[in-house]
């Protein structure tokens, strides 16, 4: 215990006291007006690492959604571009069958309009999404179908992106190659059949059985194809309901480190400012102790 | 007496003093003697010297915990996240940068982000790197002024040591000497840990930690720092005493230049690399899909020979080769091993090597890192002559040459990270993706021997096609039936390096084969018999195209563990850092709380004992005059009884 108190103590002790409590208040206030439990790293060292590994988390995990919904577009317009193709073939079907029996101009009509389709088919099979052919696999700066006569160009890769950690990646294309198979002769069976049947129609010597055995021949592989179409129209679906489903799922995550990031960085408002007001008033009573230190003292009372 | 107390009621370190008073002037009387004066005898220090001592050791703990908190105070600016707008946000954004390029490889925005981002990335490592630098530099100019106080306080005390000596510390008269020497010893605490020794004579010596003499009587010995690399010395003496001064203002300077902040710039510098060297990897070269997958086939019997070993063959290892090769150990001389024979061949049984006798462990270094490994599970464990066992080893991958270096690589460490002049030059020059076959080195034939029959085609044999396979490949082709010319012999097409066969055909007259997933083998007809021997085998290896989105990998390169030897993400290094940093300021600041407060205790100790209380001067002073009034009254007495005495005798 201390007996004898000097008066730089008093006045030591009260200097210390007002500092000390300035510094809790300026912490309060520091909180109050970012709303931030930490603002500064040594505020709460785990907390800061803590919060920076949500905040990249929850940076990945926005990306990630932001990749998924690209992906998801991608694969919404294939499919829509695999189904007008099955539409127009299944049209050109028609349109062939109409050509059995049609006189020497009508068959010439029929030709004129399944090369229409023939060129829309293949305008549709080197559709391009932001800059970039849509099925020719990884090759996206490569025309996957020149012309009707040339092979597949493109590749049987799958574009990827990220849509988790460890590398986690999804498929979002439909390759050229596996809607349209290729011919013995190097081309794409459809177009090469296509071709022959403008052909025969437009050759003036053509036999009624020649027409019927294009036109069958033609039939034979849009049929093909469109089994093919249809697969992968069902495909490009269940892709999109994979990526939904893991969209679904980083929503939550997202959800869950944004809780988990507000617990861990921000102030609790209602408890600060009540501290903030203790402190204030402890400070106003330190500071009328200090205005009444020199009443104290033998002087005073003598003069 | 109490006159100097109050005047230095406000002066640091003065020791409160108290006039010693005896009696003198004693005066006979009947009765025997009476003391009437009384004189000051001497001045008393009303001293603790064990508080002091105390003192001065305090001193130099919060001496060493302010200066560390002052410099920390600088370096945790530099690693202040919490506004989001530091390094680890800036490298959020960088990586997201690559992703959203992944995704819109042809979008000029997209490129601009990159490189936006990226130079963001490097100004701020560059920025943050520099205040580090800055404050080691700012901590050795502190240093010189600091060691230059320190040098002062020295001659000032021995000045203080031959006064004192030469004013004889007894009477008080050097009172005001020890207290002003006092205060000189607790600066140079703050400054420095220190030992110091009082002699009877009342002479000061103070050493270092070590017991180099820093003060000794009256001479005191200069402190010189280097203001290059921080090393502080004594006198002409250059041995460094860093590791000596680990107290006081100059201990924390010289803890956190060459410790502490070096350190954190250290791991700046880590990080900065570790960044530039991942995405500069991944953006100067793709690929191929077998990289880093040294497959290693397991081993083949040879055509024409039943193996005799009866135990387990396997093979193993590291393959560093950096190109495909076939491996063969075929047995020269039968028997067990440690007796049996053998030779390698590393171009699948072309050329064979010298004769060894196989090790008794069973194990047979193919070389590159490739073993054959025998294991003696079988009844015989015997080893035949004409015994052969091929293994195909494929290198960590073909790899092309894409594009510039991402980051500029001619200079390491944070402070020298910036974006690549191609980059910066033209954002087109960005790969962020390699497309189909650009990532395709083709298909070397690797046409060999099988163990046995001579290779009897003497035409051309070459390897061709479009390889549409993902995963590399190993094919083989070899005649089993008849043999003769193409058209008549029979062959058959392993598609995993000659491990199993599948049907038997006949060879197509036009002398091209099919290997699969678009691979050919094509015979050209130009030698003089142009006939297949049952037996011949040819392999082809084939390697996928690089579908290599340069882009997505480094925009995924975030999540891969390249910190820390493979224990850490980029991200979570940086984390870390800035944790190291929040915890080292946050216990410096408890030291220095905790510091403070024994400090405080102390002073007010000390205080007790040796500070000035004004209530205790005034009722000293009271007293005093009250004893001078009486004093006065009883000369007026005296002197009142004297004109008494006077008239009386008139």
């Amino acid at each position: 215990m201390i007996t004898r108190i000097a008066d730089n103590t008093r006045f030591d002790t009260i200097a210390g006291n007002i500092s000390n409590l300035q510094d809790v208040m300026s912490r309060a206030s520091d909180q109050l007006s970012s709303l931030k439990k930490i603002n500064r790293p040594s505020d709460d060292p785990e907390g800061a690492t803590m919060v920076l590994n949500l905040r990249s988390a929850g940076a990945s995990i926005e990306q990630y959604k932001e990749n998924i919904i690209g992906g998801e577009t991608w694969l919404k317009v294939t499919g829509l571009n695999l189904s007008s193709i099955n539409n127009l073939l299944l049209l050109a079907e028609g349109v062939a069958q109409n050509a059995q029996g049609a006189s020497a101009s009508g068959r010439t009509t029929v030709a004129n309009s399944l090369q229409d389709s023939s060129n829309q088919i293949l305008s549709f099979a080197n559709a391009k999404l932001s800059g970039r052919y849509m099925f020719s696999g990884s090759k996206t700066d490569t025309k996957p179908f020149p012309d009707s006569t040339s092979a597949y160009e493109g590749d049987s890769q799958s574009l990827l992106v990220n849509i988790g950690q460890d590398s986690s990646t999804a498929a979002y294309n439909i390759t050229g190659d596996a809607v349209f198979p290729a011919s013995t002769g190097g081309g794409v069976t459809v177009f090469e059949k296509l071709d022959d049947l403008i052909a025969v129609l437009r050759d003036p010597v053509s036999t009624g059985a020649d027409v019927y055995d294009a036109i069958v021949e033609f039939k034979a592989a849009s049929q093909d194809v469109q089994t093919l179409l249809q697969d992968n129209i069902t495909k490009t679906t269940a892709m999109v309901s994979n990526l939904e489903f893991t969209n679904n799922h980083l929503t939550y995550l997202k959800d869950r480190v944004e809780k988990m990031l507000s617990k861990s960085e921000d102030a609790d408002v209602s408890k600060l400012a009540m501290e903030f007001q203790m402190q204030a008033l402890v400070l106003n009573a330190t500071y009328t102790v200090a205005g009444k230190m020199n009443e104290g003292s033998l002087l005073k009372f003598l003069s | 007496m109490t006159g100097a107390n109050i005047g230095n009621v406000n002066t640091p370190g003065y020791t409160r003093q108290r006039a010693d008073l005896v009696t003198t002037g004693s005066v006979n009387v009947e009765s025997g003697r009476a003391d009437f004066g009384v004189r000051v005898d001497s001045i008393e220090r009303l001293y603790n010297r064990y508080l002091e001592t105390q003192l001065v050791d305090q001193a130099q703990k919060l001496g060493f915990d302010q200066t560390r908190q002052q410099i920390m105070g600088r370096v945790e600016g530099v690693f202040n996240e919490t506004g989001g707008s530091g390094l680890s946000d800036s490298l959020n954004q960088f990586w997201s940068s690559w992703e959203t390029l992944s995704s819109n490889p042809s979008s000029q925005v997209a490129r601009y982000a990159v490189v936006s981002t990226a130079s963001n990335l490097s100004s701020l490592f560059r920025e943050n790197s520099n205040v580090l630098i800055g404050v080691q530099q700012d901590i050795k100019d502190s240093m010189t002024s600091t060691v230059s106080e320190i040098n002062n306080l020295t001659a000032e005390i021995a000045k203080l040591n031959e006064q004192i000596l030469a004013t004889g510390a007894e009477d008080g008269s050097s009172n005001s000497l020890l207290d002003r020497r006092m205060e000189l010893l607790k600066g140079l605490s703050k400054d420095m840990n220190i030992s110091y020794y009082e002699n009877d004579n009342g002479v000061l010596s103070v050493f270092l930690s070590g017991g180099r003499l820093l003060v000794g009587g009256s001479s005191s010995a200069q402190l010189y720092v280097n203001s290059s690399d921080g090393n502080v010395t004594l006198g002409s003496d250059a041995t460094s005493l860093n590791s000596v001064i680990t107290g006081g203002r100059l201990g924390a300077m010289i803890a956190m230049d060459g410790t502490t902040v070096e350190d954190y710039s250290d791991r700046l510098d880590r990080l900065a690399d570790g960044i530039v060297t991942a995405v500069n990897d991944l953006h100067t070269t793709a690929w191929g899909a077998g990289y880093k997958d040294s497959v290693i086939d397991p081993p083949i019997p040879a055509e024409g020979h039943v193996n005799s070993f009866d135990g387990s063959v396997a093979s193993g290892g590291d393959f560093r080769g950096i190109e495909n090769a076939t491996y063969a150990m075929k047995i020269t001389t039968g028997g067990l091993f440690g007796a049996a024979k053998y030779q390698i061949s590393t171009d699948g049984g072309k050329t064979w090597g010298v004769e060894n006798t196989t090790p008794g462990s069973g194990i047979i270094s193919m070389g590159d890192g490739v073993d054959l490994t025998f294991t003696n599970s079988g009844v015989t464990n015997r080893l035949a002559a004409g015994d052969a066992y091929y293994v195909n080893a494929y290198p960590a991958g073909y790899h092309k040459d894409i594009g510039p270096v991402f980051f500029d690589d001619t200079a390491t460490g944070a402070r020298n990270m910036r974006v690549g002049d191609a980059i910066l030059a033209d954002p087109q020059n960005i790969v962020p993706f390699v497309s189909g076959n650009d990532g395709f080195i083709g298909n070397p034939i690797v046409p060999i021997l099988a163990e046995g029959p001579l290779n009897s085609y003497d035409g051309t044999v070459s390897s061709g096609g479009t390889f549409t396979g993902d995963v590399n490949m190993a094919y083989a082709m070899r005649i089993t039936t008849i043999g003769g010319a193409f058209g008549a012999a029979k062959y058959q097409i392993s598609t995993d390096g000659g491990k199993s066969w599948g049907v038997e055909s006949i060879t197509p007259s036009s002398g091209v084969i099919s290997m699969g997933d678009g691979v050919e083998l094509t015979f050209t007809n130009s030698g003089a018999t142009n006939l297949l021997t049952v037996g011949n085998t040819y392999y082809v290896n084939a390697y996928p195209p690089a579908n290599f989105s340069t882009a997505r990998l480094i925009g995924a390169a975030k999540d891969n563990l390249f910190m820390d030897g493979g224990a850490a993400t980029f991200n979570d290094f940086y984390a870390s850092l800035v944790g190291r940093v929040g915890s080292d300021v946050n216990s410096i600041d408890n030291s220095i709380e905790r510091n403070t407060a024994a400090t405080n205790q102390l002073m007010a100790r000390r205080d007790e004992a040796s500070g000035v209380s004004l209530d205790e001067e005034i009722i000293n002073l009271m007293k005093y005059q009250f004893g001078y009034n009486t004093a006065g009254r009883l000369a007026k007495s005296a002197n009142d009884m004297f004109d008494v005495l006077m008239a009386l005798g008139r």
